[in-house]
């Protein structure tokens, strides 16, 4: 299991685009992906769960993945945020 | 906001916020959400099977309904939203949550989807924020269509012209749906002129006011109502006195679009026989139609900025190539010009820190260059659209600051014309190759570009910041920026020389050739190509058509002896009367 802690970075906070191309990137995975923030604990793939979060700029995040291909989902979950889902 | 300005025997005015123009007078359709039946009633463990096919069936209906909208021309944002709402269908949790509350709870399909979706609704209100707050109608919305769905009450009111459309609040996908007829207007209770619903209005050519408090409850169905999306009125049950300005209103608006029509299928000469060509800015495929309304001849600047910064598989040469084709197959035999990525890099890189000052940092071509995967890939898709449509396309690069910058490009093109031609493509001979003039150090030394370069194009908007040392988006100084400054106008003229000299192109795609006197004074300086956004054209085109070019040219002599934008001010203002 890898389980990371990281920041929105993109201005808009996670709103309608970036939680739809999370759960879309993280859905190409067959690895489980959680998300814990504030004590709230929600399945990544949903983006129901994903939405509830309301996670705005500078919120942090745990990313916690794990299945057979952890690795390369973390790394593509990781750098999606980070990039700030391309925006400005 | 909202108030009632005056309520007379019957008439009653409302004031609310302006969302799209044009003014309509029709009668009203009050759009009541109708509160979906729920059934609460629990099933027995032989229903079970049919309702979890009813809401799988709901479920594949919604996303097929939610995706045909994808395929629209509608502005980005609100295909965020539709796309995230064919997720928020697809979703796993939901359908595993439903699916228990059906088979295990016994609940029937509706509740089960009503209760899931409460859960999460109930989760959002606690976080109360901004990001939250939007979502809530598009997640109510997703919830009430799979209802509707399973109820079977999935029809969809069309309306025809002669209504106004009244709502307490839609949905971006209840406009787009409800405007599929051939609505009057728009007005709904809620809203500001950025909501979803006021984009798609505009976006249509839909007269609408949001905002307009208690209008859905003052107003009877198929009651008469007005309404002014310029000024945000609206008057419900107007007069026959009140009916009769309106309709003069009506008239006069129509009037005065079908002579700003006319301005634009005149000819493009001054009133001394001096010829000159308008082009348009655009972005999108959808302003396409707008920009052959206005007659203009091709486009000057096609941004490109959005294709990377808006799509989701943005290293993708196909879609850039349709793109471009589609953009080509639209605009006849006119010229486009397209701009390669003018951004900073962390629009499109993990760049880690941010950039001190990201307008002298990296971007334009200086990112570009660092990046030859991106830069190639956006070129080939330009030589493939071109191969289509030769003879039309003419590359444009942005922020050079450097002679090697273009050499540099220049060699990298070569190269890729090989590559290309190599795999059987033939590359179009015609393509031509300009430069960005919006940096100093360009206009300054713009004889040494132009012997390296087939044109020029002027950028106003950052000749000025970088010229003034104005942060163009930075409000406390905006007083400052103005591309009317002397000093601009004294680079805009050694540009110019430099390119007659060296006998190459030159245009204007900045902010000044849409306003109207400056344009006259770059048609003055000899540059007789200007873009702009294509609903500038008429005023533009206007003033040209009315005067003589040598008096643009006296315009031009005295603008560079001001010494302060106000002085040159004064001299348009004198000018023009």
């Amino acid at each position: 299991m890898i389980r990371k802690k990281i920041k929105i970075v993109n201005e808009a906070g996670l709103h309608a685009r970036p939680a739809a191309a999370l759960v879309k990137l993280a859905g190409k995975f067959d690895s489980d992906f959680y998300i814990h923030m504030y004590g709230y604990k929600v399945n990544g793939k949903s983006i129901l769960g994903v939405m509830t979060l309301a996670a705005e700029q500078g919120a942090e995040l745990e990313l916690e993945i794990e299945g057979p291909d952890e690795k390369k989902a973390a790394r593509a979950i990781v750098d999606l945020i980070n990039k700030g889902f391309n925006e400005s | 906001m909202g108030e009632h300005i005056q309520s007379t025997f019957n008439e009653i005015r409302l004031k609310g916020l302006a969302a799209s123009p044009g003014i309509a007078l029709g009668k009203a359709f009050v759009f009541n959400k109708r509160q979906p039946v729920i059934d609460s009633t629990s099933i027995t463990k032989s229903q079970i099977k049919e309702h979890l096919s009813e809401f799988h069936r709901a479920r594949e209906l919604t996303e097929n309904e939610l995706s045909a909208l994808l395929k629209e021309e509608l502005d980005d944002e609100i295909l965020n939203i539709i796309s995230a709402q064919v997720e928020m269908v697809r979703d796993p949790e939901l359908g595993h949550q439903v699916e228990q509350l059906i088979s295990v709870e016994l609940h029937p399909a509706s509740y089960a989807v009503q209760k899931v979706f409460e859960n999460y609704l109930r989760m959002l209100s606690v976080s109360g924020n901004h990001v939250a707050r939007e979502r809530v109608m598009d997640i109510k919305d997703t919830r009430d269509r799979l209802i509707e769905y399973i109820n079977d009450q999935s029809a969809m009111i069309r309306l025809d012209s002669e209504y106004i459309l009244v709502a307490k609040e839609l949905s971006p996908r209840e406009v787009i749906k409800l405007s599929e007829g051939e609505l009057k207007g728009i007005i709904m209770d809620k809203g500001g002129p950025t909501c979803h619903a006021a984009i798609i209005a505009r976006a249509m050519g839909i007269p609408a006011v949001v905002g307009a408090k208690n209008v859905s409850e003052l107003v009877h169905d198929k009651g008469l109502i007005a309404m002014n999306g310029s000024t945000a009125s609206v008057i419900i049950n107007p007069t026959d006195e009140t009916v009769q300005k309106i309709k003069r209103k009506i008239a006069d608006w129509a009037d005065y679009l079908s002579h700003l029509k006319s301005i634009c299928h005149q000819p493009s000469v001054t009133k001394d026989g001096h010829s000159f060509t308008l082009r348009a800015n655009i972005e999108f495929a959808r302003e396409l139609p707008n920009m052959a309304s206005y007659n203009a001849k091709g486009i000057g600047l096609l941004r490109t900025e959005s294709i990377y910064l808006t799509k989701e598989h943005f290293e993708n040469q196909k879609k850039q190539e349709a793109f471009y084709t589609t953009i080509l197959a639209q605009t006849g035999d006119d010229p486009v010009t397209i701009r390669l990525f003018d951004a900073g890099g962390d629009k499109f890189f993990n760049i880690g820190a941010k950039e001190g000052n990201p307008f002298l940092g990296w971007r334009g071509i200086r990112m570009l260059l660092d990046e030859p995967d991106l830069l190639s890939e956006q070129l080939k898709a330009i030589y493939l659209a071109a191969e289509k449509h030769p003879g039309r396309v003419k590359i444009l690069m942005p922020m050079v600051t450097n002679v090697t910058e273009v050499i540099a490009l220049k060699k990298l093109m070569k190269e890729l014309q090989k590559q290309l031609a190599g795999e059987g493509h033939e590359i179009d001979p015609a393509i031509e190759l300009g430069i960005m003039v919006e940096v100093p150090s360009v206009a300054i030394l713009a004889g040494q570009f132009a012997k390296h370069v087939d044109f020029f194009s002027i950028g106003t908007n950052d000749l000025t910041q970088y010229t003034l040392a104005v942060d163009r988006g930075n409000e406390l100084i905006s007083e400052l920026f103005n591309q009317r400054h002397p000093a601009v106008w004294h680079m805009i003229r050694r540009t110019v020389d430099a390119a007659k000299q060296h006998n190459i192109g030159i245009s204007v795609c900045g902010e000044l050739a849409s306003d109207p006197e400056a344009a006259a004074c770059l048609l003055g300086m000899g540059i007789n190509e200007l873009s702009m956004s294509p609903v500038k054209i008429p005023e533009v085109k206007q003033l040209l058509i009315q005067n003589e070019y040598q008096r643009m040219k006296d315009l031009s002599i005295g603008v560079l002896q001001c010494a302060t934008a106000e002085e040159v001010d004064k001299l348009f203002e004198n000018w023009k009367n």
